[in-house]
C-alpha cells in the first residue's frame, strides 16, 4: 500500500498536460482509481442498507466522531479494506457524497463542477459524473455547466461551510487555479477569458489580480511556474488547493486532514511543555504520559574550578564539547579539558601594556566553529587570537583606544567580528589570513587585519577630530549559518547586519541597556539580557518579544545568558544574587534557581551549556567556575 | 564586582579621568567655573558618569558647612572630586545634588 502523507488520492497522471478544455481522455489503466476518495461512499453505500447507528457514546466521546476519525486514519494509513469494513459495520461514512464529489472535482480539475458544488446550484447533481474517470477513460472535463450526467438522486444545497468561510474567497481560489492551469497550458485566450469574466467580477484582492494578469507575459510554462511560485497542475497545487478550501468547509462535514495525528501531536506537545525537566529531543512514546524525572537534569554542582585569582567573567564550551575556556579579571584565560577538567593551557597574553591594575581583564572568549582558535577580548584595548593546540598567539589587534567587548566567529573559522567600545572602530570584520593572501604560517603573527569596519556615520579622516558619534558595542553575535550579524550598542539599540552584503538590515530600540545577545541554534531566536533583570527572547526576523523570563536580577553588571539543553529547550542565565536561573524556553516557566556561588553578593557573570552532555558551567565573582 | 562597561558620552568636549581616560562629564553640563578645590580650579557639574560615591561627611568649606561625599573614577579608583549632599546655608542650596570635578585631576577627551 502506498503510504502518502496526504489523502490517498492517487495522483492523476495527466499525461498530456492539463488542458481543461476537455477531450483529453485519460490513458486507461493509470486513472484506475482516480476517484478513490476518502470515504467509500461511492461504492454503493449510499444505496446500501443503512445500518442502525448505535448511539451510545464511546467513553465520553461521540461515537460518530470517533468512528469517522478512525475511518480517516485507516485510509491515511492505507488500510482500505479495513476502512471499508469499518464503514459497513458501523454504518457511518467518512464523507457525505457532495463533499466527496467536490473533492474529486477539484482533484480532476473540473472547476465549474467544483464551483457549483461549493455554492449549491440546484440544477446540478452529480452521479457517476462525479465518478468520472472512475477507472475509465472518459474523464472528460467540460466547461459547460449543463453537461453533467444523470443524477444520483441527491439534491444538494452546496457544501456546508464553516462559520468564517468566505465563499467569494473560495471561488477566487478555484478560479485562480483554473487560470493558472490554462496559462500553464498556453491557452492564452481561454485564460484571458477566465481572467475577465470570472476573476475580475469577484472584485477581490486587486493586487493579486494585477499580479495574475502580468503572468500572462510569461514566455513559457516553466517561467510561469517560477514566477507564480506554482508547481503546475500535476504537482501538489491541486491538493494544496483542496486542503486550503477544506479548511473553510465545516469540519463536521469534511474532517480536517490527519485529524487523529493532529490530536496526538497536540497532546504530546502539551505534555512536553508541561514537563519541567525535558531535556531530550527524542519523541516520547504514545503509550504513556510523558514526564521527565529530575535526575536527568543537571541540578547539582559536581565540580568546581578554582584556577582564577580574581573574578571570572566569562565561560564557554567549545563547539564539540571537548574543551572549556574561562576568562577573568586577572587577565587569565584558562583552557580545560572537559573529560577530566584538567587544566590544559593557561594563557596570559594580556599581561603587557598594563596601565593600571584594573585595566586588564578578559571579558570575552570565543571558540572558532572548528575549535581551532580562540579569541580573547580584553579590557586593555586589544584582542588576541590563540591557537588552541599549542597556546600560541596567531593574530592580534590592538589598534583600538577602548576596551574590546565581544567577538563572534563566522562559520568558515577564518573571519570574525570584533566589537569594541571605541567610536572609531566599533564593529569590525577581521580575517586570520594575512593581506598577502598566503595562509598564516606558524611563524608569523597576523596583526590588525581588518577587512571591513562598520560605523555610523562613516569615519571621516579629513574632518575635524570629533567624529565620535558612532555607536559603541556591548555584545555581538553571528547566526549559525553565517548570514547575519547582530550587535547591541551602548545606547540601547540592537543592530542587525547582513554579512554578505555588509549592509544594515534592521535596527531596534529597546527600553533599557543591553548586556548580552546570542542566537539560538536554529538562528530564529535571539536571547538578550537587559538591565533591571530582564531576559528576553526575541524573534530574529521581526524583533518582537516572544517570551520574557523573570527572576534574574541585574542592576549594574554585565550578565550573560544562553540557550541550552537538547533542542535548545532551556534558557540559562546568571544573575546578581549569586544564583543561576534556568527556564523552559517555550513556556517561560522557571525550572530551577540554583545556589552555589558565594552567597555574599557575588554575581554570576556568565553561563554556558555543554553542547552534548547535560552539563552546564557558571562563572562567578567568587573566582570559581562551577559545573 | 562583576564586569561593568563604562558609560560613554557623546558631545564635543568631554572631560575624562586623567589616568584612565574614562569619560566623566560633558562640557555642557558645567554650571559654574568659579570653584576651588584642594588642587586648584574646579567646576560644578550637573551630572557626571562612571563615578563611585564615597562616604558622606560634614566639611567646613569657604562657603560654609556642607555635607559632601568624595567621588572617584570607577575604573582606576582615583578621587576626582566630590558631590554636595546637603548645604546648611540657604544661599548654598543650589549646590545640592551637584558634583565638583577638579581640573587638575581631569583631562579633555574628545
Amino acid at each position: 500500500m502506498r503510504l502518502e502523507h496526504t489523502h490517498e488520492h492517487r495522483i492523476r497522471p495527466s499525461t498530456n498536460g492539463s488542458s481543461v478544455n476537455g477531450s483529453s481522455p485519460h490513458t486507461n489503466g493509470s486513472s484506475a482509481k482516480s476517484t478513490e476518495t476518502n470515504g467509500y461512499h461511492s461504492n454503493g453505500h449510499a444505496e446500501g442498507a443503512v445500518r442502525q447507528h448505535d448511539a451510545s457514546p464511546f467513553y465520553g466521546h461521540d461515537r460518530e466522531e470517533v468512528t469517522r476519525i478512525l475511518l480517516q486514519s485507516l485510509s491515511d494509513l492505507g488500510y482500505h479494506g479495513a476502512a471499508k469494513h469499518l464503514s459497513s459495520e458501523s454504518g457511518y461514512e467518512l464523507e457525505i457524497p457532495s463533499v466527496a464529489a467536490f473533492r474529486s472535482a477539484v482533484q480532476q480539475g473540473q472547476w465549474d463542477e467544483a464551483e457549483a458544488l461549493l455554492s449549491g446550484h440546484e440544477a446540478v447533481e452529480l452521479d457517476g459524473g462525479v465518478l468520472l474517470g472512475n477507472g475509465h477513460g472518459h474523464a472528460r472535463r467540460s466547461k459547460s455547466r449543463a453537461s453533467f450526467g444523470s443524477q444520483n438522486g441527491y439534491a444538494r444545497q452546496g457544501l456546508p461551510l464553516a462559520e468564517t468561510a468566505d465563499t467569494t474567497h473560495l471561488k477566487f481560489l478555484l478560479r485562480q487555479q483554473k487560470y493558472l492551469e490554462l496559462l500553464d497550458n498556453r491557452e492564452l485566450n481561454a485564460a484571458l477569458n477566465v481572467l475577465r469574466n470570472e476573476l475580475t467580477p469577484l472584485k477581490r484582492d486587486i493586487g493579486r489580480l494585477h499580479a495574475l494578469s502580468s503572468l500572462m507575459m510569461c514566455q513559457s510554462a516553466s517561467d510561469l511556474r517560477i514566477q507564480a511560485e506554482w508547481d503546475g497542475a500535476e504537482g501538489d497545487s491541486r491538493r494544496q488547493l483542496l486542503s486550503d478550501i477544506s479548511k473553510s468547509i465545516s469540519p463536521s462535514v469534511m474532517i480536517p486532514e490527519h485529524r487523529m495525528a493532529t490530536l496526538f501531536s497536540a497532546v504530546q506537545d502539551e505534555q512536553i511543555l508541561g514537563c519541567r525537566y525535558h531535556n531530550t529531543i527524542a519523541q516520547p512514546s504514545l503509550y504513556t504520559d510523558h514526564e521527565c524525572p529530575a535526575e536527568d537534569f543537571p541540578l547539582q554542582t559536581f565540580k568546581e574550578l578554582r584556577n582564577h585569582s580574581d573574578e571570572v567573567w566569562f565561560v564557554e564550551f567549545s563547539h564539540d564539547g571537548s574543551m572549556l575556556a574561562t576568562a577573568g579579571k586577572d587577565g587569565l584565560v584558562c583552557l580545560y579539558d572537559t573529560r577530566n577538567y584538567a587544566l590544559r593551557h593557561e594563557i596570559r597574553e594580556h599581561d603587557r601594556n598594563l596601565s593600571g591594575d584594573t585595566t586588564k581583564g578578559v571579558c570575552y572568549v570565543a571558540f572558532s566553529p572548528d575549535d581551532q582558535y580562540l579569541i580573547s577580548c580584553a579590557q586593555n584595548n586589544e584582542f588576541v587570537v590563540i591557537s588552541v593546540r599549542d597556546g600560541r598567539r596567531v593574530a592580534h589587534g590592538d589598534h583600538f583606544d577602548y576596551p574590546v567587548t565581544a567577538a563572534a566567529w563566522l562559520p568558515d573559522s577564518q573571519t570574525f567580528v570584533i566589537g569594541t567600545q571605541g567610536s572609531r572602530r566599533p564593529l569590525g570584520l577581521y580575517s586570520l589570513r594575512s593581506a598577502a593572501g598566503t595562509s598564516s604560517s606558524s611563524s608569523s603573527v597576523v596583526r590588525n587585519n581588518e577587512i571591513h569596519s562598520w560605523r555610523d556615520p562613516p569615519w571621516d579622516d579629513s574632518g575635524p577630530a570629533d567624529n565620535h558619534n558612532s555607536f559603541r558595542i556591548t555584545d555581538c553575535a553571528v547566526n549559525p549559518d553565517g548570514s547575519r550579524l547582530v550587535a547591541t550598542t551602548i545606547d540601547k539599540r540592537i543592530l542587525m547586519y547582513d554579512l554578505r552584503s555588509r549592509a544594515k538590515i534592521a535596527e531596534w530600540a529597546m527600553d533599557d541597556r543591553l548586556t548580552s545577545i546570542c542566537f539560538g541554534v536554529d538562528g530564529a531566536q535571539l536571547l538578550i539580557n537587559m538591565y533591571e533583570g530582564r531576559v528576553l527572547a526575541l524573534s530574529a526576523v521581526t524583533g518582537e518579544v516572544l517570551m520574557q523570563y523573570e527572576g534574574a536580577q541585574q542592576a549594574e553588571f554585565v550578565i550573560r545568558s544562553r540557550f541550552g539543553g537538547a533542542g535548545d529547550n532551556f534558557v540559562v542565565s546568571g544573575s546578581e544574587d549569586a544564583r543561576v536561573y534556568v527556564w523552559r524556553r517555550q513556556t517561560g516557566v522557571l525550572v530551577a534557581a540554583l545556589e552555589g556561588h558565594a552567597a555574599g553578593g557575588g554575581t554570576v557573570n556568565a553561563v554556558a551549556w555543554h553542547p552534548r552532555e547535560g552539563v552546564f558551567a557558571s562563572a562567578g565573582d567568587d573566582r570559581r567556575v562551577r559545573m | 564586582m562583576g564586569l561593568a562597561y563604562n558609560i560613554y558620552l557623546n558631545s564635543k568636549r568631554i572631560y575624562g579621568c586623567k589616568i584612565c581616560k574614562t569619560h566623566l562629564a560633558d562640557h555642557d553640563e558645567i554650571i559654574s567655573r568659579n570653584f576651588r578645590g584642594q588642587h586648584g580650579k574646579a567646576f560644578l557639574f550637573n551630572s557626571v558618569v562612571n563615578v563611585q560615591l564615597g562616604e558622606a561627611g560634614e566639611r567646613n568649606m569657604i562657603t560654609g558647612r556642607h555635607v559632601v561625599r568624595d567621588i572617584s573614577c570607577r575604573q582606576c579608583k582615583e578621587v576626582v572630586g566630590w558631590k554636595y549632599d546637603r548645604a546648611y546655608e540657604s544661599t548654598e542650596k543650589y549646590k545640592e545634588g551637584k558634583y565638583i570635578l577638579e581640573q587638575e585631576l581631569m583631562c579633555q577627551v574628545s
